[in-house]
């Protein structure tokens, strides 16, 4: 116990303060862009990061990891906003940490074992386009300035780690917004800052709960929302976690992790704060910083207040189109460049379930269909490629009266019809044996399928063997687990 | 199958802690396991604060992350390899029972707690500086493995004279019995103290083991002291030669430690001599 807490809290103390510090600065911008998209107050965005990075550091199942206010939960939110204002929405965020702590204890995380690594894929890109997307208001019916800037922006981003000696120490996102802002302050630039979106906050954030009526109607209007949530948040912290622990060689627990969001959430909508989770982009910049373990998750979010709140005033003037130029390069950041180079060599199935997981996500803003119809059609890939693992040996006996099918393989709803369509009919047999000992029902349509021949068989005057259907019949499998024995699984694969 | 095992990192007195390894195999004729351990830290070195994040920006740290540690996970385990090889070699010169060699992954304590039920006495060398702190790892065994645990501190010197810290608990009664049955070490003169104010209880105690070790036609002495237990103990030790000191190494939770401080922990930080600490 003291271990653990003595390697995840304090095993890197000096690379989790400056990592922390990278990422509280980082994390600025985002929770304003986000509480943008929300439609909500940049406070509400920074609170919540605040809160949510503070109290996963010492609940979540991954150190190192950062969570916060991100573009996949507000993106859900927008319409609840919308329709209903923030103090829904603060219901809404407490719904979706009661409902990820009751996921997490019904064993959630098992269940991203169904979400295929295509679909993975898919999500994250379609969150960098997401996050690219949510830029373009920004961009749009403003004068040639707000370009300019931006450009200059993602130039000194991308430009000042090649500066001797300061390059690699001072944070660029931190020196595009500190130049942009002394520009735009002294040379008079007019164009929107963070201070026209609307509030920031002057001081600690305080207990409140939600200002709505409790009842069943309340609840109606946030359920819906809350599941998105509770769902999106999930997803993108357990695939987040998955990055994580790839980049440093070592385990998180999904189950705690999953109970830990929840938490955070709780705590967020109390203090008045959006609800959260992981951050692909920031957990990235984290890693890269040098930050490993649970103290650069809180030290990120600790400075984050401390900055917020005592420099609320310099944060008011810092032009959008700094933040727009961090924004893009969160979204480049996020984005799987990786995956693009290998659309070629991958098979098309695998490409296109990562296609429509991104194409749904992007059409619909919600991350959460997007990663449904991705799970659906890997499934059914799936299904189609085991449906060919099915084959018949034909055999007669000397005066071709007698006809054997052997069947070898998998027989279920997919290849059922296969399986129908391999007896022929049409011949005149005095008798047909089916021999099914080496194939495996996996279904009742398997089953089904197998009534439906011997049925037409006898109607066509053949005795009809079938051979092994007792058996075979038996592997119907519902009961999950016995497979896991060697035996059985033998039987599944090589026959009965 | 229990057996001895000598963990060793090539830094820390590897060769005296092979040395005492192969004696106490040899005492208590049991077979020599050597235990090299490739600790894995996926900290980089450099330092990068630029704090951005470009396109790919995840594959490339994670190439960068493998190249590194693949280059030194390459070097330890050869380093490893070797000194394995070089200590088996002076092993076999004395060591009249079966040697192995194993190299493992990952965390010191976390290995070593695999091994624990066979383990019959673990060595490990440890880094002595002038009045050294202990460092985490050798801590973090000590807390979590139940087994004696010989901690080699310095050049090998055939003992002669071992020191016993007894304070007559059931833990120090128990050791006393296995150890003379199955000793660590054999035809020594056992040099036994107990440090209490309490001068008669002291010989009381005293007595009885020193009962306990003429029976056994082992050669014991015995003293009473009184004082501070730490520096007693440090002063006996230097002034009467002793070659080893054999304490109990209690179980401290870590706030009473903190709290109290620990005498064993003391000790550790500054003896010069090899401790064997039994549990």
């Amino acid at each position: 116990m003291y271990q653990t807490i003595k390697k995840e809290w304090f095993s890197n103390i000096r690379g989790d303060i400056l990592s922390g510090l990278v990422v509280a600065l980082a994390l600025i911008p985002e929770a304003i862009a986000f509480s943008i998209i929300a439609g909500v107050d940049p406070k509400v965005g920074l609170y919540a990061s605040f809160c949510i990075a503070v109290v996963i550091a010492f609940v979540g199942g991954r150190p190192g990891m950062i969570s916060a206010a991100t573009g996949a939960m507000a993106l859900v939110m927008v319409t609840l906003v919308k329709d209903y204002g923030l103090q829904y929405l603060l219901a809404a965020t407490l719904l979706t940490g009661v409902l990820q702590i009751i996921m997490a204890y019904i064993g959630v995380a098992k269940l991203m074992s169904f979400v295929a690594r295509a679909v993975v894929v898919g999500f994250v890109n379609a969150l960098a386009i997401l996050i690219f997307m949510a830029q373009l208001p920004e961009l749009t019916n403003v004068t040639w300035h707000v370009y300019a800037l931006t450009i200059v922006g993602l130039g000194i981003i991308y430009l000042f780690p090649y500066v001797p000696k300061i390059g690699k120490i001072l944070p660029s996102p931190l020196v595009t917004i500190v130049v942009l802002t002394i520009f735009v302050y002294f040379a008079g630039v007019d164009v929107r800052n963070v201070g026209d979106m609307g509030q920031l906050p002057d001081t600690l954030p305080i207990f409140l709960l939600p200002d709505i009526p409790f009842n069943f109607e309340t609840l109606q209007i946030i359920f819906p929302y809350s599941i998105a949530l509770a769902v999106v948040g999930l997803l993108e912290s357990f695939m987040t976690t998955t990055i994580v622990d790839e980049l440093t060689d070592t385990k998180g627990d999904k189950t705690k992790e999953a109970r830990g969001q929840g938490i955070a959430n709780i705590a967020s909508g109390c203090i008045g704060g959006m609800a959260g989770c992981a951050m692909i982009g920031q957990s990235i910049i984290n890693v890269k910083s040098g930050g490993r373990g649970r103290l650069s998750t809180f030290i990120a979010g600790f400075f984050l207040l401390i900055m917020v709140v005592f420099l609320s005033d310099i944060i008011s003037i810092i032009p959008m189109a700094a933040l727009v130029a961090v924004m893009i390069m969160v979204s480049i950041g996020t984005f799987d460049w990786g995956s693009i180079k290998r659309l070629k060599t991958l098979p098309l199935s695998t490409n296109i379930v990562m296609l429509s997981t991104v194409g749904v996500t992007v059409y619909t803003h919600n991350l959460a269909l997007g990663v449904i119809t991705g799970v659906l059609f890997a499934s059914l890939f799936f299904a189609n490629k085991i449906s060919h693992f099915m084959y018949c040996n034909i055999s007669y006996n000397e005066d071709k009266s007698s006809k054997t099918y052997q069947f070898v393989g998998q027989v279920f709803f997919n290849s059922a019809d296969k399986f129908y369509e391999t007896i022929n009919f049409k011949e005149v047999l005095d008798k047909v044996i089916i021999d099914i000992s080496r194939a495996h029902f996996w279904d009742i349509s398997a089953v089904y399928a197998l009534d439906k021949a011997v049925i037409k068989l006898r109607r066509e005057g053949a005795d009809v063997e079938v051979i092994g259907q007792s058996e075979a019949t038996k592997t119907i499998i519902d009961r999950f687990g016995i497979h896991d024995k060697p035996e059985e699984i033998e039987k599944v694969m090589g026959g009965h | 199958m229990s057996y001895v095992l000598c963990c060793v990192d090539g830094k820390n007195y590897s060769q005296s802690a092979c040395d005492y390894a192969v004696m106490i195999s040899n005492n208590m004729k049991l077979p020599l396991k050597f235990l090299n351990i490739i600790e894995h830290s996926s900290k980089s070195e450099k330092l990068d604060l630029s704090g951005n994040i470009k396109l790919g920006e995840k594959d490339d740290i994670l190439e960068q992350r493998v190249e590194e540690e693949a280059i030194k996970s390459k070097l330890a385990i050869k380093e490893g390899k070797e000194l394995l090889v070089s200590l088996k070699k002076r092993a076999l010169i004395t060591c009249s029972n079966e040697i192995t060699l194993i190299q493992m992954h990952g965390d010191v304590l976390e290995n070593i707690l695999v091994f624990q039920k066979e383990i019959a006495v673990l060595i490990i060398g440890i880094k002595t500086q002038e009045n050294h702190k202990i460092g985490d790892n050798v801590k973090d065994i000590i807390r979590e493995i139940n087994k004696p645990i010989l901690l080699v501190n310095n050049e090998f010197i055939t003992p002669k004279k071992l020191l016993i810290a007894y304070n007559g608990s059931e833990k120090a009664k128990k050791f006393l019995k296995e150890s003379s049955i199955k000793p660590i070490f054999k035809n020594i003169h056992r040099d036994i103290v107990n440090v209490n104010d309490d001068k008669t209880a002291s010989e009381k105690l005293l007595n009885e083991v020193k009962e306990f070790y003429i029976k056994q036609e082992i050669p014991v002495e015995i003293s009473a002291l009184s004082g501070d237990a730490k520096t007693e103990i440090l002063i006996h030790l230097s002034q009467n030669d002793c070659d080893i000191l054999a304490i109990g190494a209690f179980g401290h939770s870590r706030i009473k430690e903190f709290i109290f401080g620990s005498i064993t922990s003391d000790i550790l930080a500054q003896c010069k001599k090899p401790i064997l600490l039994f549990k």
